[in-house]
């Protein structure tokens, strides 16, 4: 497989960096940052602040860029030709309240470069889509929030730009709309490069295959969630087993070596087992079954969540930084 | 909206030359839409075609129709007066920086910017689009106003000239526009509240063009009594902009109507903006001092170029500085 290179990359940045303020004051929002994106849905993680917002902002041309490039498919984030590629959807979309849901996104479409004729279809389009046909001709002031935020994607997506660039898009909703909106971005993704950013790591497993994590600014990995997941796994050495005795089977089991702890868990009553050496407790297994003299139900390696492995990541890198600190001082 | 695509395919070859500028320029797009959804509402036409002819309006109903009539020629008759002190010197500025001034800032602090800074548009032509906007409703307030007034002077008097009238008040009311917009546009690129945006305008206009002049009137009281005036001695003409102002009116006027704006006819009231100052001395021979004044002189402080420099300057400079930071501003 030929290397696609940085001008044929959806997003490309390298060592991304913005820094606010002059003197004392400043404030490093993103360090250095490199982001590759080529296809696909791409999810951009890290907690409050990290500076997902502001790397998405410059990646609009909405804040210039302290250090660094930034290209959109080869081109200069900022430019025209940058622009025409990339639809964006802000944290907390904001609108022209007395516009129309129609109107508004006529406008959009228009500003965008389509004809009046191009811009009437896709209007059509987009509304059916995003289900707005009854309130296309209302006031947006008086749409919901979730109806704002399709309007806002719809807004994105209205000039049928190759990249989607979706700043927390499920923020402002409630469960059902959530659901609905994570299959539209699944379903969108089949045409469409997405970038999207998002602290809530469910909804980002659901969509993404490939995450970028973010973390006091700096890109502190980026990669497949299996191989994140795997990479970082503290919970690979934590089996779950279950037996047709397993107060009987608990007690074999603390007798060996190779085990370091081990539990009925109250929550389904199955063994659950952190072993020294899981190779050695796979080897052993079958001999322990028949010194108890139980019949085994299952026996698998727990699976540790995303959720667990970003906290693990992000509490890794914590500690880090302040070692790096401390060896500083 | 619930046009077939053939329909809408003819609609689109009748209009395809407009269409392919539309494609090729989207900040035509936001000129438009910025003329019609923000600057042009019925409540800001409304509002602005009562501000602005009344005065005149009122002039030509209330004032004896022999006294246009004298020189045979509206440009030379008292509703020039009411226009350059009211309507040009007042209020035309007020309805173009209130109209102009909220353009950029409501973007910013509503943060609908993003709708507009990611699509394919540069900072500039946001800008561009907007401010052109503007200038074209200011362009239209100004053509009703006149135009309703040439045609009840007509009415009245309809054997008096009106073609210069028209001619002098458009272009006059064209530099309006442009000083007075680039003022509040580049207000409104560097602000960061709306209320601030239109107070800056609208506080340096009262200053400068309200109690300004009703300050500098008394300037020069000393030169009724033969002695040199404050305003002179003190080249308080600097900083008066409603003498600018007024001096490039006289200028555009005399330009078409050779002594249109007459010291006879215009010295008594012209007084007040400086462009005229007390004439010549008389002596009373019994106590040998001066006992008044014979007529009005020009002042003539400023070329009127110069003027209009000047006012191009207080104009245009604050909308280049406020376009550079908008430039370069972060929106975050």
């Amino acid at each position: 497989m030929t290397e696609i290179t940085k001008d044929h990359q959806k997003i490309f940045t390298k060592d991304l960096t913005k820094i606010y303020g002059i003197g004392i004051k400043t404030v490093k929002a993103v360090i250095k940052a490199n982001i590759s994106v080529n296809s696909g849905v791409h999810g951009f993680l890290g907690i409050n602040g990290a500076g997902k917002t502001t790397t998405m902002l410059m990646l609009i041309g909405g804040i210039s860029i302290t250090f660094g490039t930034a290209k959109i498919k080869g081109f200069k984030v900022g430019t025209k030709n940058a622009k025409r590629l990339i639809g964006f959807l802000p944290q907390d979309p904001t609108f022209y309240e007395n516009k129309t849901g129609y109107r508004y996104l006529l406008y959009m479409a228009r500003l965008g470069g389509k004809t009046r004729i191009d811009a009437i279809l896709k209007t059509n389009e987009l509304i059916k889509l995003m289900g707005l046909e009854d309130a296309k001709n209302r006031k947006i002031e008086k749409y919901s929030g979730g109806m704002k935020q399709k309007i806002g994607i719809a807004a994105a997506l209205i000039h049928e730009p190759e990249i989607l660039l979706l700043d927390e898009p499920t923020a402002n909703l409630d469960p059902l709309g959530r659901v609905d909106l994570i299959e539209k971005i699944k379903n969108l993704s089949k045409e469409k490069t997405i970038f999207v950013s998002s602290h809530i790591l469910s909804e980002i497993e659901q969509m993404c295959d490939n995450v970028t994590i973010i973390h006091k600014g700096k890109v502190i990995m980026s990669d497949t969630i299996k191989n994140i997941k795997k990479m970082h796994s503290q919970l690979q050495n934590q089996f779950v087993l279950d037996t047709n005795s397993n107060e009987k089977m608990l007690q074999v089991l603390k007798r060996q070596e190779f085990i370091r702890n081990t539990w009925i868990d109250n929550e389904n009553k199955k063994i659950k087992i952190i072993t020294r050496s899981p190779e050695e407790l796979q080897a052993n297994i079958l001999k322990l079954f028949s010194e108890a003299n139980v019949l085994l139900k299952e026996f698998s390696q727990q699976e540790s969540s995303f959720q667990d492995t970003f906290i693990k990541i992000i509490e890794g890198e914590n500690k880090n930084n302040e070692h790096d600190k401390k060896s500083i001082k | 909206m619930n046009m077939t695509k053939n329909q809408l395919n003819k609609h689109e070859n009748r209009k395809d030359i407009s269409l392919k500028l539309f494609k090729i320029f989207p900040f035509l797009v936001l000129l438009r839409e910025s003329f019609f959804s923000e600057v042009c509402t019925i409540k800001r036409i409304i509002f602005s075609l009562l501000l602005m002819i009344l005065p005149p309006l009122i002039t030509l109903i209330v004032f004896p129709k022999e006294l246009f009539a004298i020189n045979l020629s509206l440009i030379q008759s008292p509703i020039t007066i009411v226009l350059l002190i009211y309507t040009y010197g007042f209020l035309f500025p007020l309805i173009i920086t209130t109209t102009i001034s909220p353009l950029i800032v409501r973007e910013v602090n509503s943060k609908t910017i993003y709708s507009l800074i990611s699509k394919p548009l540069n900072r500039i032509e946001i800008i561009t689009g907007k401010f052109i906007a503007a200038f074209i409703f200011g362009i239209l307030i100004n053509t009703i106003t006149l135009l309703a007034i040439i045609i009840y002077a007509w009415i009245l008097l309809p054997f008096i000239d009106l073609q210069y009238f028209f001619i002098v008040n458009f272009i006059h009311g064209i530099f309006v526009i442009v000083i007075f917009g680039g003022l509040a546009m580049g207000v409104s690129c560097i602000v960061k509240k709306p209320r601030q945006a239109t107070l800056i305008p609208v506080i340096i206009i009262m200053i400068f063009f309200y109690f300004f002049p009703s300050i500098t009137a008394y300037l020069n009281i000393s030169s009724m009594y033969g002695s040199e005036s404050l305003y002179k001695n003190f080249q308080v003409y600097q900083f008066d902009l409603s003498y600018q102002m007024a001096n490039i009116y006289k200028s555009i006027a005399d330009f078409f109507v050779p002594g249109a704006i007459s010291a006879e006819a215009f010295g008594p009231i012209l007084y007040t903006l400086n462009i005229f100052t007390f004439g010549n001395t008389y002596t009373c021979y019994e106590y040998g001092c001066v006992a008044g004044v014979i007529g009005y002189v020009e002042t003539s402080y400023y070329l009127p170029e110069i003027s209009l420099l000047y006012m191009l300057l207080i104009g245009l400079l604050p909308m280049s500085l406020g376009s550079i930071k908008f430039i370069k501003r972060d929106f975050y």
